[in-house]
This record gives C-alpha cells, structure tokens and sequence, in this order.
C-alpha cells in the first residue's frame, strides 16, 4: 500500500503540490490525468526523492515505510520502480552491468551468470528485442519504442512491486504501444503490482484498466472515479474540475 | 598480438600487424605501415614519454592507449602526409598532477584524423590536456576530429586546451571539449533501479573510460582491471 498524506512539493521554490492525498492498495492500478504542467510528474518524482523535488510538508508511507527517510537506492530496493516519459541515456554502462549489480546489491548475493542469460533470453523474447540489448549501453541509440521496451526489460528482470509509469506512451506508435500495453498487463497478472500511471492517452488507460483514475488540477486531486471519467474527460476536457 | 617492450629510445617500424606495446623509454617514434593496431594499457606510477607517429601513406592506425597514473607529463604528435587514417582513443585516470599534449599535423590531402580523450581525474589528480590540430595550407579533403572530455571526480580545477589550426578552406575539422562532473540525472536513473550512489558512480566512471576504447571482448578484463586498481 502506497499512502501520499498532505504532501507538498516546490521545485526550485515554486509549489507545485499542496496537500496532495492519494491512497494506492496493493495490487490496484491508479491512473492520474490532469492539464500539462500541473503537476503529475513531481507525484512520481517525489516518490522516488529525485533531488530535483522538494517536499516540504506531508509524508508518503509504503508498505508501512515512511519514504522521506529513506534514499532513493533504498526506494527502490523496497520494489518501486518507474519509467520516465524519456528515459535518458549513459553511454557506456550496458543494461547487463547496471542489472546485475541491482540484483546483486538488493539480494546481497552473487549473481549466477547462467541463470540471469537465461532470464534475459526470455524475457528479450516476450518483448520482441534482441538479445543483445543486454550488451548495449543503457538506452544509447536507441529510438523512443527501444528505450521503452528497454525499460520493460529492466522491470521484468528488477520485479518491482509497484510500478510507476509516466506518460509511457510518449513517442510510441501504435503498434509499439500495443505491444507495451501487453508487456505491462502480463506483468501486473503475472506480480499483481500496484501501478500509477500517468498519462493522455485514453487508449492506454482503456487497455490497462485501472482501478481508479484521479483528476489533478490546482496542486491537489479535483476528482476520483472509476475508468467511466476517462470518457467524461474526452467528451468535456479538464476546464470543468477545481 | 605481437608483444613489444620499448626500454630505449628508438625508432620502431610497425606494418600490418597487432600489436601490445610497453613503453619504459622517454622518446619513442612509431614509423606505420599498412593497417596498423597498437594496444597499450598500464597502471604506471609516472608516464614521462614523448611518443613521435609517423604515418606513410596510405596507412591506417588504431592506437589504443589506457591509463591508470599517478603522475603524466605525455606528449603525442601525428605527423600525417596524404591519404592516412588515425584513430588515438586515449582513456586516463589521472591521479597526480599531469600534462598530456596532442599534436596532429597534416601535410597533404585525404586524411583523416580522430583523436579521443576521457580522463578522469580523481584523488590529487590535476590535468591540463591540450591538443592541437595544425592543417596546413593547400591541403584538401581533409577530415579532422578533437574530442576531448574530463570527468572530475575531485575538487582540482583542470583545464582543456584544443587548438585547431586550419589554413585551408577545403577540410573538415571539429572539436568537442567538455569538463564536467557525474550528472546528477545518470545518478537519480542508476539509484532509482536499485544501485547504490557508490555503485552507480563506478558504473559511470567506468563506462566513460572503457567507451572510448575500440577494443575487443578479451582485453576489455585487463582494461577493468587497471581502471579499478
């Protein structure tokens, strides 16, 4: 469980949330939409204390750990994990260094070197990638659907428990989309993760079909329901909601 | 590959050939023939060495060279006629104050000349890298690159110096030069999948040094092992 209490966020001294609430059980699957620049971002951001992100007030507790207190190395290693809208490059550290090292650190253990080829094999498999993206540097060169399905390489390997996804769709065409939409409805029926989603795009949101979608709009949620507000929102925008 | 250690100052001709060079001189000049791959990796208390590179025409050179030092003082010159190839990747982690000065100099027509440096400077390490590109007049069809990049992982304050002297209007020549620290961004995304700030600053480290080695599978185990001694 996921619970976000009175929280607020500046970025360089501009506030950005204030009071923001939200509660995400286990296993479900929250969507956020809201107008650009609102804010939907920092959300994400500030789960994970990119540095960047400044909370100022107000706790978010996972699993019963108060995540202000924790580093981002450890956030992550209580099984949160996200996938940015444009994930950036490092030339020169290959996905197979840095996965390795992640796994090793987490479990505290050597990693079995053929075991975790096997596991790549697979999984480079399921998402219809070559193998050697396990060899190459960590979304280098890639286009905007490789570094997608290059994260979902690092979520099938990593096995986080829950999942954030913003904007995902960004720079993906149809047919890669679907083929990420599948990818992360496999995962969540294979883990039953909990995910919040972040996005525009209503075909995502209808494919993955959360639990609760969330408006955001003046710095706070203007309005929960279920999948049904996706079509309110298509058919009237956001200027209805404060 | 062939093994050459260098204990005297000499003039050494290279043709065809791979080869693992050691050098343990103050002046040494490569003569290249033909295609020619130097590999040259070493953990070295001091590297006080003027190295002199002919290239005959028609030639190709790979020059492969990694450094782990405490103390430089390195001077490189490229003398390039016509029709010549030169690829300098050049990795250090520089531990010690240090010079390292590039000097490419292009006689004639048609070559090309990519001369790559990543030093990391760590511990007392302080470097001032200078390279300078010298094309000389009513040369042509030339294509010349200075790519030149330090990772400070200290508080010295290093500098890089890159000279291009073009006197001809027919060539292609760039330069890229940058100092930079780790980038808080490649920390967030490597912390962000579970590694340690420690483990995620290595990575990088390591990645910056080995990337600009074009060299294959089985010397990449030696490399790490110099970079992380």
């Amino acid at each position: 469980m996921l619970k976000i209490e009175d929280l607020t966020v500046n970025v360089l001294d501009k506030k950005i949330l204030d009071s923001f609430n939200m509660e995400i059980p286990d296993g479900e699957i929250h969507a956020v939409m809201g107008p650009n620049g609102v804010g939907k971002s920092t959300i994400c951001r500030s789960i994970l204390k990119d540095p960047n992100y400044s909370i100022k007030n107000g706790s978010i507790i996972y699993n019963g750990v108060d995540l202000r207190d924790s580093t981002t190395t450890d956030i992550a290693r209580m099984g949160i994990m996200m996938i940015s809208q444009s994930p950036i490059a490092i030339e020169g550290v290959t996905n197979g260094e840095m996965l390795r090292i992640a796994l090793s650190e987490k479990n505290n253990e050597h990693i079995d070197i053929f075991s975790f080829q096997r596991e790549v094999k697979e999984i480079c498999e399921k998402l219809n990638i070559p193998e050697s993206f396990i060899h190459r540097s960590i979304n280098d060169g890639m286009s905007g659907g490789e570094r997608k399905k290059n994260e979902l390489l690092h979520v099938w390997m990593l096995k986080p428990s829950f999942l954030i996804l913003d904007e995902i769709d960004s720079g993906l065409d149809v047919d890669a989309l679907k083929e990420v939409t599948k990818s992360l409805k496999e995962y969540h029926k294979e883990t039953n993760c909990s995910m919040l989603i972040i996005t525009h795009n209503p075909k995502l949101l209808k494919d993955l079909n959360p639990d609760k979608v969330h408006i955001l709009k003046n710095k706070k949620i203007a309005k929960t329901g279920s999948i049904e507000l996706i079509s309110e929102i298509e058919d009237l925008g956001f200027k209805n909601y404060s | 590959m062939n093994k050459i250690i260098i204990d005297k100052n000499e003039v050494i001709e290279l043709k065809d050939n791979a080869f693992s060079i050691d050098i343990n001189t103050s002046v040494v000049t490569f003569n290249i023939n033909g295609r020619v791959l130097i590999n040259e990796f070493s953990i070295k208390a001091k590297d006080e060495v003027n190295i002199i590179i002919n290239m005959s025409n028609n030639s190709e050179l790979l020059y492969n060279r990694c450094f782990n030092l405490n103390n430089m003082n390195t001077n490189i010159t490229i003398n390039q006629d016509c029709n010549s190839s030169v690829e300098f990747n050049y990795s250090i982690i520089a531990k010690d104050k240090g010079n390292l000065v590039f000097r490419s100099n292009v006689l004639g027509n048609n070559n090309k000349t990519n001369i790559k440096v990543r030093a990391i400077t760590k511990d007392k390490g302080l470097l001032v890298l200078k390279c300078v590109t010298d094309n000389k007049e009513k040369t042509s069809d030339n294509e010349l690159l200075e790519s030149l990049k330090l990772l400070m992982l200290n508080e010295e304050e290093s500098i890089i110096i890159p000279d291009l002297l073009v006197a001809s209007n027919e060539v292609e020549v760039n330069h890229a030069a940058t100092i930079s620290g780790i980038g808080e961004d490649e920390l967030f995304y490597l912390t962000s999948k579970g590694l340690s700030r420690e483990a995620a600053k290595e990575l990088i480290s390591t990645g910056f040094i080995m990337n600009n080695l074009n060299v294959s599978k089985k010397d990449v185990k030696e490399i790490e092992g110099i970079i992380n001694e």
